[in-house]
């Protein structure tokens, strides 16, 4: 077998090949980021039994809280509350398990690799990523939402509903790019991560105001408001959808607004330092970013 | 395959005293010791060794996977380190024993994916998807989720993705490891296809099955702890063991007159030698067969030994060449088998 | 040793007949299970972790609920040591429902090991018995910790003391029938193909509505009321609540002279553990023909 001897120009046409101009390297961006969005979005939809129990748990947790609420009498506005704060907990527990632990599953089954190889970069798989949860996560949020009201006759009196989709916005926005933060973290805490997982449900819900307003928890509820995106958001989201229940915010919406707003710049400039970092001392120490040999 | 390719100004891969140390728990490990390699455009280069060798470090290095400690790396003029983000846009890789991918897409849908990841306009993309499918022959599975396929299908699939950018630099890292004969035969030949249908496209690839890096590489170097320890063609490797060329011819007897002394005598003979007296049964006949190892200085003498044989009347039943394998050139260099711990005494 | 006919060598005798010596080897193997997952489900190396899971989760769970009875209005102490009460049998509740399932998934999908153990002489059934005792014991641990936290913010205890031989039979009865529940429950989430890991929780979440750990059954519509009513999960903790604090739960439940409630939960184990050995047996020999005790599950 022969081969013809490789162009004098070969050199000069491979660098070439590798200079990208501003518009392709843009579209390359988007590309990537849809790229990696997909199998969130549709990926999911095919698998029944997770759609399954995306919307079991939520429902029962839901329910749980509901009858403690008929238990003790409490007006039925709260019944209406924990239904938003449980469709709000399906994105978080999106952020948890499917953003913070998942650069540790794609480094064990070896995605990671071809990601890193590629001329992708994890800022743009880990946008994909939040994009493709967030969507698929909404469609969840959804039904529960409507099974709340079936289930349990919730009412909503939305006044501003351009707010309140502002407001959802930007707490799903904020959560996810806290996710994107906690993913690198968790791929330094190897399988650690597992119990942070596990650890950062449970006490979040508390902690975040989810089910009981945090302005209960006193100082600590001011300090969770400030660093926990769900806090303002469930706190702002349920004065808004639930107006009898406005005296029970912490702050006022826009306060907790531009909260969330300082969060979505905070949490995704450092996502972008942690992921930055996590990729150079991975290729530095060699044990981070593959899979054992 | 061809000799050496001629030197261009600027290699496919340059390593200069590559070096790479692990922090470890019991020390630091040292898995390369200053690699200086260099593969031309258009090569198929082999790195073989066993388990541990540096192999995969030495890959994952220059794939931009991991950085080395010492020394660097450039992959056609574009540095590993700082030029990294260009390198990966001509560069891919396959591993073997690889499971990557997500279950729940289909084979089509994952390939769409790689090809958006490397910067494809889209239909660009899409078209070069169907035309892996078609190379790859799994145009029957292009709608099966990656879940439901074989060992050998996924394989394709991570081939199949590895062709989608049109790498001019293809690391594979084992990449027959786990397939069946079949499938680890249909993979040499898309590689070389792949190489064959432009110039200058260069593989990398690491392997501890000897079989296949003398049947494949145009040059390898055989590493060891950290260090290539030789490099060259296969069959320059071979001539390190064994210098002369080496044939075996089996005569039915030796006529008379004619004895290893009187066939040594010969032009462009280096060494006879009587290997035994067989009942060759495999004939048919039950006759036996006299072998005699020739050692001569190059191929061609052979015909005039061929024609003395011939010409004192003996009766011609086999010829065959003996060659090294690239298993005894290694165990010559390093004094040990590919697949033997250093624990273990060798034999 | 003796030998038959064919010169294969027999079994050594048993000193005390065949039924001796199956138990002895059941016990053998339940107790090689309850250790190793005393190891594997600890975290004994991992303080952090440890006080995490034992303390930190389970408390957060009882803040969690204490936050939202606030919602309704003050707080009575009967009221924290209802929910106190039923959050910390519920731990145990869920530790040894899903054990024998997570123990057998483990086993499969993440060590590797069952077929191993499968092909050993032992049975499957003590090995999972034995995880799911250990698991619930652990939570135990967590369940302790919450009874003192309730405690400490109020939860008046039965006048006169705790009813210790009323909490002795109703714990033992009650771990057993959630062991039992536990296996019958391994042996069907073993079946399945996709998400296995799933629908243990599902249960328990399930069973975690009807039980009256959180509120009390009045407060579920009619046929849910009747098949929480049903659960020996209900009849054990209501027990605890009468042991330890002495109150009894409104409604039909509360109504139940406390020996009445003791004998139906015993009545309520026993069929379980005619049923679930049979069930677990039979699911692991179809696991094992459709081949799925030596599948991974993950994509």
């Amino acid at each position: 077998m022969s081969r013809a001897a490789a162009p004098d120009d070969l050199a000069v046409r491979i660098r070439a090949a590798t200079e990208w101009s501003a518009g392709h390297r843009l579209r390359h961006a988007a590309q990537s980021v849809a790229g990696r969005a997909y199998p969130r979005i549709f990926g999911m939809l095919r698998e029944p039994s997770w759609l399954f129990f995306d919307l079991v748990f939520p429902i029962l947790g839901m329910a749980a809280f509901v009858f403690l609420l008929r238990s003790r009498g409490a007006d039925e506005a709260w019944i209406s509350a924990t239904i938003l704060a449980s469709a709000l907990l399906t994105f978080w527990t999106s952020v948890i398990w499917m953003m913070a632990g998942q650069f540790r599953w794609e480094r064990d089954s070896g995605n990671l690799t071809l990601y890193i190889t590629a001329p992708v970069g994890l800022g743009a798989i880990t946008l994909g990523m939040a994009i493709g949860g967030a969507v698929g996560m909404a469609i969840r949020a959804a039904i529960v939402i409507t099974a709340g009201l079936l289930l349990f006759g919730a009412q909503y009196s939305v006044g501003e509903p351009l707010l309140l989709l502002v407001t959802l916005l930007l707490g799903v926005a904020a959560m996810y790019a806290l996710g994107a933060c906690l993913a690198a973290f968790f791929l330094v805490s190897g399988r650690q991560a597992d119990h942070l997982g596990d650890l950062l449900n449970e006490p979040m819900q508390l902690l975040g105001g989810l089910f009981a307003p945090i302005r209960n928890l006193g100082p600590i509820g001011l300090v969770a408001i400030g660093i926990l995106p769900l806090a303002p958001a469930a706190d702002a989201l349920r004065q808004i959808a639930v107006p009898q229940l406005a005296a029970s915010g912490l702050l006022p919406v826009p306060v907790e607004l531009a909260i969330l707003a300082a969060m979505v710049v905070v949490f995704g400039i450092l996502s972008r330092h942690a992921l930055g970092y996590i990729e150079r001392i991975g290729r530095s120490g060699g044990r981070l970013l593959t899979r054992a040999d | 395959m061809t000799t050496n390719p001629s030197r261009t100004s600027v290699a496919a891969v340059e390593a200069r005293g590559v070096g790479r140390v692990f922090q470890a728990k019991g020390g630091p490990v040292t898995a390369l010791h200053g690699i200086d390699l260099r593969i031309e455009p258009g090569e198929l280069f082999g790195l073989l060794g066993p388990n541990g060798a540096g192999k995969s470090t030495l890959i994952k290095i220059l794939s931009t996977l991991l950085l080395p400690t010492t020394g660097g790396a450039s992959i056609f003029g574009l540095d590993v380190v700082a030029e990294t983000e260009r390198v990966r846009r001509i560069m891919n890789l396959v591993a073997g024993g690889d499971f990557s991918g997500y279950g729940l897409l289909t084979v089509r849908e994952q390939l769409a994916m790689f090809a958006q990841f490397y910067g494809m306009p889209y239909r660009e993309g899409m078209r070069r998807v169907d035309e892996q499918i078609d190379a790859f022959g799994i145009r029957e599975i292009a709608d099966r989720k990656i879940s439901a396929l074989s060992t050998g299908q996924r394989q394709k699939l991570n081939f199949a993705r590895s062709f989608l950018n049109d790498p001019w630099i293809l690391f594979l890292d084992e990449p027959t490891i786990g397939l069946d004969v079949a499938a680890a035969r249909d993979v040499r030949e898309r590689v070389r296809a792949f190489q064959e249908a432009e110039p200058g496209r260069t593989v990398l690839l690491t392997t501890h099955y000897m079989a296949e890096a003398d049947e494949m590489c145009d040059r390898i170097a055989i590493v060891d702890h950290g260090r290539i320890l030789a490099q060259g063609t296969p069959a320059e490797l071979k001539r390190m063991v064994q210098r002369e060329a080496l044939f075996i011819v089996g005569v039915d007897d030796l006529p008379a007159g004619v004895t290893p002394a009187t066939l040594r005598a010969l032009p462009g003979v280096l060494s006879v030698a009587v290997r035994g007296v067989d009942d060759d049964g495999a004939s048919g006949i039950g006759s036996p067969i006299t072998r005699l190892a020739i050692g001569l200085r190059e191929d061609g003498a052979l015909g005039g030994v061929i024609s003395s044989l011939a010409g004192a009347g003996a009766h011609l039943r086999e010829i065959a060449k003996s060659e090294p394998t690239l298993e005894e050139v290694f165990v010559q260099l390093v004094g040990r088998g590919i697949g033997e711990s250093e624990a273990e005494p060798a034999g | 040793m003796q030998t038959d006919a064919t010169g294969f060598v027999e079994r050594a005798p048993r000193p005390f007949g065949p039924l001796r010596g199956a138990a002895a080897d059941a016990a053998r193997s339940l107790i090689a299970a309850a250790r190793l997952a005393w190891a594997i489900e600890g975290n004994w190396t991992e303080p952090f972790y440890l006080a995490a899971y034992l303390i930190v989760r389970p408390l957060a769970f009882l803040g969690l609920f204490l936050a939202v009875l606030s919602i309704g209005g003050n707080l009575h102490p009967e009221s924290i040591g209802f929910v106190v009460v039923g959050q910390a049998i519920f731990q145990v509740v869920g530790a040894a429902l899903q054990g024998p399932t997570q123990a057998l998934l483990d086993d499969r999908e993440r060590y590797r090991t069952i077929r191993y153990i499968f092909t050993t002489p032992s049975s499957l059934l003590p090995v999972s018995v034995g995880r799911a005792l250990v698991k619930a014991a652990i939570a135990g641990i967590s369940a302790a910790i919450v009874i003192g936290v309730g405690a400490l913010l109020g939860m008046p205890l039965r006048a006169g003391g705790v009813d210790l031989p009323l909490l002795a039979a109703v714990l033992a009865l009650g771990l057993l029938s959630i062991v039992g529940l536990g296996i019958a429950l391994g042996a069907i989430c073993v079946q399945l193909r996709n998400d296995a890991w799933g629908y243990p929780q599902a249960v328990a979440g399930s069973v975690f509505l009807l039980c009256g750990a959180l509120f009390p059954l009045e407060v579920l519509p009619g046929a849910l009321r009747a098949v929480g009513a049903a659960l020996p999960i209900t009849w054990w903790i209501e027990g605890v609540r009468r042991a330890l604090l002495g109150t009894t739960s409104p409604g039909l439940l509360g109504e139940l002279p406390t020996a009445s409630l003791v004998a139906l939960l015993f009545v309520g184990t026993a069929a379980i553990w005619l049923i679930a050995p049979r069930l677990f047996v039979l699911g692991i020999d179809r696991a094992r023909d459709k081949g799925y005790l030596d599948r991974n599950t993950a994509s």
